[in-house]
């Protein structure tokens, strides 16, 4: 019972790590190109996280299984493959909940198969963990994607001007908010954001063991 | 022949550059730039594996569909591909390179091999509508773009380290901005346009 709620409680860390405090777009400067390419609107930002999660979750999950059972030098082309594989699943889920959104996405869709996150995390994680911490870690860093994705896509449609603030606030920027560099200038920001965010919390936890110490 | 290869690769390193004007690759020329010593080396493997990548588009796009759910497949097998070129490859180093060279190479191989930008290539094959000396041309030009960019991002991060800063855009903030403003430059080179 204490091993299974020690378990659940490193699951929850990993999933929380991966969303927000190590946001592996925001802190490891991962997967940025469909961000910056695409998630000008909130449809895009929709259907890449969909696509995301889809192809994450399983890709780890069967490199957990398969992952120490192959050569160390094999295992980049294994998930290249097995990503290659669920791709068309996920595609299609992604187009049936968001219907047309991957041929919106147009080569972003297909790209999405290298994901340098999805990569890194199925190459790297995944084979050396058990299948609770990767499920977690895959989970947490879709919602960590999603969340920068849904972010970015908001700030841009609000500088295109496709949505409006409450009393007219803001201002649209004209069409080259939809273009990458502006991706990279608010993702620039956004990980300024979180790095301050995380000074305060480290500094924060830091006083807090201080007053402990006797 | 020479001069259109010649002219793509130059397309491929100003205005058609797919890492500043399209935003591709840049997780890995950031991680490329944090290693100056192999940021030779890393571009040329990344420049053999956009040929391979790209060629395996010119052979392969006619036989796969393009549009519908069936079109999900294509990018499925050039995936397929690219992972069989970095397999093929690292056999190939393997029998080729002494044991210290390999060492020095292996680390790189993966990294090169598996990215947007070497998987972009069929995609832009079609988009630009490019020959086979004209994909050769734009791959060799996109490569040293990958070159070029990791040379400019070496400097920026020790730059973008600066003590001066405020804290909170110290290290990979400012990076991402150096990054933002540079692509913001070829856009306007460009023209605006997205690939």
């Amino acid at each position: 019972m204490k091993k299974n709620r020690l378990l659940l409680r490193g699951a929850v860390q990993i999933f929380l790590n991966g969303m927000l405090f190590r946001n592996p777009v925001l802190v490891g400067a991962l997967g940025m190109y469909p961000i910056a390419a695409a998630a000008w609107n909130l449809k895009n930002a929709a259907a890449l996280s969909v696509l995301f999660l889809a192809l994450s979750l399983p890709s780890s999950l069967v490199l957990c299984l398969l992952g120490m059972l192959v050569p160390r030098w094999f295992r980049p082309a294994l998930v290249l493959l097995v990503s290659a594989a669920f791709y068309v699943p996920a595609g299609r889920l992604a187009d049936l909940l968001i219907p047309g959104s991957v041929s919106a996405l147009g080569m972003v869709a297909g790209l999405m198969i290298c994901n340098s996150i999805l990569f890194s995390r199925a190459e790297e994680y995944a084979p050396e963990h058990v299948a609770v911490a990767v499920a977690a870690d895959s989970l947490g860093c879709s919602a960590g994607f999603a969340l920068v994705a849904f972010l970015a896509a908001l700030v841009r449609s609000v500088w295109l001007g496709k949505i409006s603030l409450p009393f007219a606030a803001g201002f649209p920027a004209g069409r080259a908010a939809d273009l990458p560099f502006a991706g990279f200038l608010l993702l620039g920001f956004l990980a300024a954001f979180l790095q301050w965010g995380n000074r305060l919390r480290a500094r924060h936890h830091a006083e807090r063991i201080r007053r402990r110490m006797p | 022949m020479f001069i259109r290869l010649l002219l793509t690769a130059f397309a491929a390193v100003g205005a058609e550059n797919l890492l500043f004007t399209g935003g591709a690759g840049f997780s890995r020329a950031l991680r490329c730039a944090q290693r100056p010593d192999t940021v030779g080396i890393y571009a040329l493997l990344v420049t053999w594996f956009t040929l391979l990548s790209m060629f395996a588009g010119v052979w392969l796009d006619p036989l796969l569909p393009v549009s519908g759910n069936a079109g999900l497949v294509r990018a499925s097998c050039f995936a397929a591909v690219a992972a069989a070129a970095y397999a093929v490859t690292f056999v190939l180093l393997r029998i080729v390179l002494p044991a210290c060279a390999e060492e020095k190479i292996a680390p790189l191989l993966a990294p090169a091999a598996v990215n947007t930008v070497v998987l972009a290539m069929p995609y832009l094959r079609r988009s630009f509508s490019l020959d086979p000396v004209q994909a050769a041309g734009y791959a060799l030009g996109t490569g040293a773009a990958f070159y070029l960019a990791s040379v400019v991002l070496s400097h920026a991060l020790a730059v973008c380290r600066n003590p001066d800063m405020p804290q909170a855009f110290r290290g990979l903030p400012a990076s991402i901005l150096y990054l933002g403003i540079l692509s913001m430059a070829f856009a306007g080179f460009a023209g605006g346009r997205v690939f």
